[in-house]
Formats: structure tokens, C-alpha cells, sequence
């Protein structure tokens, strides 16, 4: 996960994965089928 | 998602406090921030059922702010072909050319009123061509040029995002 992508509207957002709070493991394609909402923020 | 570097225990007393039922995931390494290229917080992505972004906004993005609320609400409710258009246009619309795009467009108009059509559209296009971004003036070429995929019943939104894609 090093490369920087250029996302533009109506183009797909590249797959990551990432920790929940809990410690297990959550994929973003794994809500294919779905409206996913992110919200990135920090307690900084 | 919480950008932490000190990690889930720095975000949880938040997520606690804001009685979160929604999924909250831990980015310790930045991974977002190069994946994504932002460089400031808070954000908010919008993606559809395809795996298609449909609404972004790096820094600033604070759902506490009704525009926001409003926005991802409306999203929620069922985005419209229209909504997903704006969004594209909104994505990219700004700039310096945009005084003078906008004198190109103005005097196209006013070509148009008087019947000089060609005349309008080439003053439309070299307002496009210097605001790529606007999507009020590259609406207008295509609506003139291609009246049936306007006024033939249905507005045809999937031509349009084939268009924006195409760059035309």
C-alpha cells in the first residue's frame, strides 16, 4: 500500500484494508453491493 | 476511521464518547494518507454500490457542519444520476481561468440569442477548453449539439458521465 492514486468521482476506489477498533480485520471490497460512507478523522 | 498513529486506545475515548454504532477502523500507519494522497483531516468519502467514489472531500470535512449532513443524507437517501453529476462538476470546478472562461460563455450566449449558433459554440468551447472543470458550459455545448440526448424524453445521465469521462 505505497502508491498514490489520483481518485476521481465515478472512477473505483482502490481496495485497502484496516484494523477496527476491536483489532479485526475489515476490507473495503467486502462491501461491494453496498453505499459505504468514510469518514477519516483523528483524536490529534 | 480513526487517522491515529497512537493508535485504538488514542481513539477509542472518542468513539465512546460519541456513542458510535458505526464500524470504526484504525489507520496507525498513514495508510490512507498515501493511498489517497490527502494531506490534511477530517475527510469524508462517498462510495456507491459499485465500488465507485461519488463524493470527496479531503480536509475540512466535518459532519458536524449541516452542509456535510446534509449532503451525506442526501446521498443516503438514494443518490440521483443529477446529484452524482454535480458532484463530478463541484469535484473540479475552480480556478484561474475562470473569469475569462465565463466572458467566453456570456458572449456564446448572446451569439446564441441572436441565432449565430456555430458562432456560440465555438465561444462556448474556448470556455471550456480554459475551465475544463465547468460544468455549466460544457452542459450548455452538449445540450445544443446533441438535443436528443436531452429533450427526447428522459435526460440521458449516462451519456453525460461517458462525456465527462471522455473529456468532452
Amino acid at each position: 500500500m505505497t502508491t498514490t492514486h489520483a481518485i476521481a468521482i465515478g472512477t473505483p476506489v482502490p481496495d485497502f484494508s484496516l484494523p477496527r477498533l476491536d483489532g479485526s480485520p475489515w476490507r473495503l471490497s467486502e462491501l461491494r453491493g453496498k453505499r459505504v460512507a468514510l469518514f477519516m478523522w483523528g483524536s490529534w | 476511521m480513526a487517522m491515529d498513529v497512537q493508535g485504538s486506545e488514542k481513539a477509542r475515548p472518542y468513539v465512546e464518547r460519541a456513542g458510535a454504532t458505526f464500524t470504526t477502523l484504525v489507520d496507525q500507519g498513514n495508510h490512507l494518507g498515501l493511498l489517497f494522497g490527502f494531506k490534511a483531516i477530517p475527510n469524508g468519502l462517498l462510495i456507491d454500490e459499485r465500488g465507485l467514489l461519488d463524493y470527496r472531500k479531503f480536509g475540512g470535512f466535518d459532519i458536524r457542519k449541516q452542509e456535510y449532513a446534509l449532503l451525506v443524507e442526501a446521498w443516503a437517501s438514494g443518490a440521483s444520476p443529477e446529484w452524482r453529476l454535480e458532484r463530478m462538476a463541484e469535484d473540479k470546478v475552480g480556478g484561474a481561468e475562470h473569469a475569462r472562461a465565463i466572458a467566453h460563455f456570456q458572449h456564446g450566449l448572446e451569439l446564441y440569442r441572436q441565432g449565430r449558433v456555430q458562432e456560440a459554440l465555438a465561444q462556448w468551447r474556448l470556455g471550456r477548453d480554459l475551465e475544463p472543470d465547468n460544468f455549466v458550459i460544457r452542459k450548455q455545448i452538449w445540450a445544443v449539439e446533441h438535443p436528443e440526448r436531452f429533450y427526447d424524453g428522459d435526460v440521458d445521465y449516462d451519456w453525460q458521465r461517458e462525456q465527462m469521462r471522455l473529456g468532452q
